[in-house]
């Protein structure tokens, strides 16, 4: 039995391996690790960048672009996106680094990214972007936008619903400041990261996107802010104009159209 | 660590290797192994292994000296004495905290909590009881009780064995004895439940969290309910599945725990399928000794609500496990009192009321996926209003493709589907190799079990 069984899934492996072989790029993640994790796959196995992104749920939904890699994660900070650049070894020319939240390195994700590396570089199928369920509710969504002869109209989903309480708690959480000693740690560690990238040619600026005005004010946030200045004196910060309008889904995450059109203000900085 | 581990398969590998090598001192190297796994997991609390452990074996040896001195039964209520007293410092310090001194008590707020105390105070409960009761027992040297507390495949979450199971199995092993087939099994069953099913659905019942569910729709809120109860059987049982293949590897059987338990018609049906060896454990060493069904019916429908509220306590250091636990006492008392004046039916051959326990069971789930009980109230409250709301049709597909394979393994089992069970038996090398395929290609976050808590 045990070798039947063993002869059996060794057939189901290469079958699976042929039909990855002509199923294009799927694209579908079942779950926010999931994206994470394809996200930083697609980084490591990909081609070089110009621009990438790091940090948080935050700078996560700033729009995908051809010019502009997005490597922040939800859930996660801009140290895990630095480090997966570190270990590709394949450096932008520009990375942006989001500046509104400080979350410790996930030693847990990237231990796992880092370990796998070798076999998902030889062999695509391990990659989470295979996944079998997830290529199948792809080729699902790609199968019914066929027979419908349109793009699958997406669900109206309020994503403000809910907006002044999760305002409400974002606010009571900023009133608490982080521990000196855990910030300071995150600081210098985030400077190792910008000297290696700096010495690698690659251009960094400090990105802080729009929040609800309520947040600008709270303690936390000017803890961080200014411990980005003490840390990074030289550094080149670009913050939103006081005039920039944006709405967000619970006043720390943009809405979609306000996303676009802060990365748009934020490349247009840059570019100057 | 988990049993996903890099570190744990190491340890597996080399004292699997040490195990069979030296014959003579395989209970010596399993207790070393069981000893380094634990320290691996849960390094603040070793002391307290190793005290608990010593403590059960001072017991049992006096208990083993004293055959005849009249004393046996004082070290016997001793020894029970301990392993509950160790249970209320290293599990519910910080919960009788909170009750008592408004969480003001730093002392008790400095106690660690101790990995799988539950599991490793109930073991020894067990030890000593059943060695006052059955002398044969007394015989049992230190270190074969020692192995018996700490065999680490069961030793963070069971099954809980009894000595009288565990004892006579502690004898020299070959390579030769090795049941590979049934560990191949367990273990291809086990990882499947947990990385394919439980670990893929804890990212989509992660969203059973206050307030996130507040403003989901109706249709979402269900899934995720129904989600939650297929993955804590996934999570639990897989564990279950691998404790038992592991315990096989080193020529121990570890007693069944879930034997499907959502195929139940009865609320007392689906207690003696969920988690069995801890429904086993209550029945002996708690409803019987208050006095059963023996005392008439008011005492048995209290006995029932007595037993589930403590053993929902065992559950989690928090109340909602004793409600939770009360909950199931109440269902079970109620079901008792139909069955008692004779209006209890089975309808449609028992189908209706094999959903009914399933959904009376997943309800009762929100209790212990949630912390507060008003959050459950808020959580079935959404469901009552959010009734039109636009769901989120992605996450309830991807909840039932993953619930499938489970509810699929429960009704292969059903009686009326039984020649199809035996068909199916007879390739089931093809679905272990479908089950190992997608270990391989869709193992989700691999996380903690959730029993590990307890």
């Amino acid at each position: 039995m045990i070798k039947k069984t063993l002869y059996c899934t060794l057939l189901l492996l290469l079958i699976y391996l042929a039909l990855v072989a002509v199923a294009g790029s799927p694209d579908y993640a079942q779950s926010q690790w999931q994206n994470n994790v394809m996200r930083a796959e697609a980084y490591l196995y990909g081609p070089k960048r110009d621009i990438a992104v790091v940090g948080s749920s935050l700078a996560y939904r700033l729009p995908k672009r051809a010019d502009v890699y997005n490597l922040a994660f939800a859930g996660m900070g801009a140290l895990d996106g630095l480090e997966i650049i570190t270990v590709s070894g394949s450096y932008p020319k520009v990375v942006l680094i989001e500046t509104n939240i400080v979350r410790e390195r996930n030693d847990s994700f990237l231990g796992g990214l880092k370990r796998a590396l070798p076999i998902k570089r030889a062999i695509v199928m391990f990659r989470e972007q295979y996944n079998p369920v997830s290529v199948f509710l792809y080729e699902l969504k790609a199968l019914k936008r066929h027979l419908t002869g349109q793009a699958a109209a997406p669900a109206i989903i309020d994503e403000t619903a809910g907006h002044d309480r999760n305002l409400q708690m974002h606010v009571e959480a900023a009133q608490v400041t982080l521990d000196a000693r855990k910030l300071a740690e995150f600081m210098e560690a985030l400077k190792g990261y910008v000297t290696k990238l700096q010495g690698q040619g690659t251009k960094v600026f400090f990105v802080e996107l729009p929040m609800d005005r309520a947040l600008g004010e709270t303690p936390l946030h000017r803890q961080l802010a200014g411990s980005y200045a003490t840390h990074f004196p030289t550094g080149d910060f670009i913050v939103p104009e006081a005039d920039f309008k944006a709405q967000t889904t619970d006043g720390i995450h943009l809405v979609e159209a306000s996303a676009e059109g802060y990365l748009n203000y934020v490349l247009g900085k840059i570019s100057r | 660590m988990i049993y996903a581990d890099i570190h744990f398969a190491l340890l597996v590998g080399v004292t699997f290797i040490i195990y069979y090598l030296f014959g003579k001192a395989q209970p010596l190297v399993l207790l070393a192994a069981s000893l380094a796994f634990y320290a691996l997991a849960a390094p603040a609390s070793f002391w307290i292994l190793i005290a608990l452990t010593g403590a059960n074996c001072f017991f049992i040896s006096r208990m083993g000296s004293c055959a005849k001195c009249g004393r046996a039964k004082l070290y016997a209520l001793s020894g029970v004495t301990a392993n509950l007293l160790f249970l209320i410092v290293f599990k519910y310090a910080r919960l009788l905290n909170s009750t008592f001194f408004g969480a003001s008590d730093d002392f008790l707020n400095s106690l660690p909590v101790t990995l799988g105390i539950s599991f490793i105070a109930f073991h020894g409960i067990s030890l000593v009881v059943d060695t006052y009761k059955r002398p044969p027992l007394r015989a049992v040297g230190a270190l074969d009780a020692a192995l018996y507390l700490a065999f680490f495949p069961k030793l963070l979450s069971g099954p809980i064995t009894r000595p009288s199971e565990f004892m006579p199995q502690i004898s020299a092993k070959t390579l030769r004895g090795i049941d590979w087939e049934f560990c191949f099994r367990n273990l291809i069953a086990g990882y499947f439940l947990k990385a394919v099913i439980a670990d893929n659905l804890k990212d989509q019942t992660y969203w059973i969290s206050y307030p996130a569910f507040v403003d989901m729709p109706s249709m979402t809120l269900i899934a995720q309910m129904f989600g939650y109860a297929f993955e804590i059987l996934a999570d639990f049982a897989g564990y279950s599945h691998i404790a038992m293949g592991l315990g096989g590897l080193f020529g121990y059987r570890l007693p069944l725990n879930f034997n499907l338990p959502y195929i139940a018609e009865s609320f007392t049906e689906f207690w003696r399928r969920w988690h069995m060896t801890l429904s086993a454990f209550l029945r002996d060493y708690l409803y019987i000794p208050l006095g059963g069904n023996r005392k008439g019916r008011p005492r048995t429908y209290l006995n029932f609500l007595l037993v589930m509220s403590l053993g929902g306590l065992w559950h989690g250091a928090s109340w909602n496990f004793a409600v939770w636990g009360m909950f199931h006492g109440l269902l079970l008392a109620a079901e008792r009192m139909l069955k008692d004046i004779g209006a209890y039916r089975r309808l449609l051959y028992g189908y209706l009321n094999m959903l009914l326990v399933f959904c009376f069971v997943s309800v009762g789930w929100m209790l212990f996926k949630l912390p507060k009980t008003e959050h459950v109230v808020a959580y079935f409250r959404a469901i009552a209003t959010n009734r039109f709301w636009p769901g989120y049709p992605d996450r309830e597909v991807i909840i039932f493709i993953y619930c499938l394979p489970v509810a699929l393994w429960h009704l292969k089992h059903l009686p009326a589907q039984a020649r199809l069970s035996a068909a199916l038996g007879r390739y089931s090398h093809a679905y272990y190799a479908i089950m190992l395929f997608f270990i391989l290609t869709c193992s989700g976050r691999a996380g903690d079990f959730i029993y590990f808590q307890f």
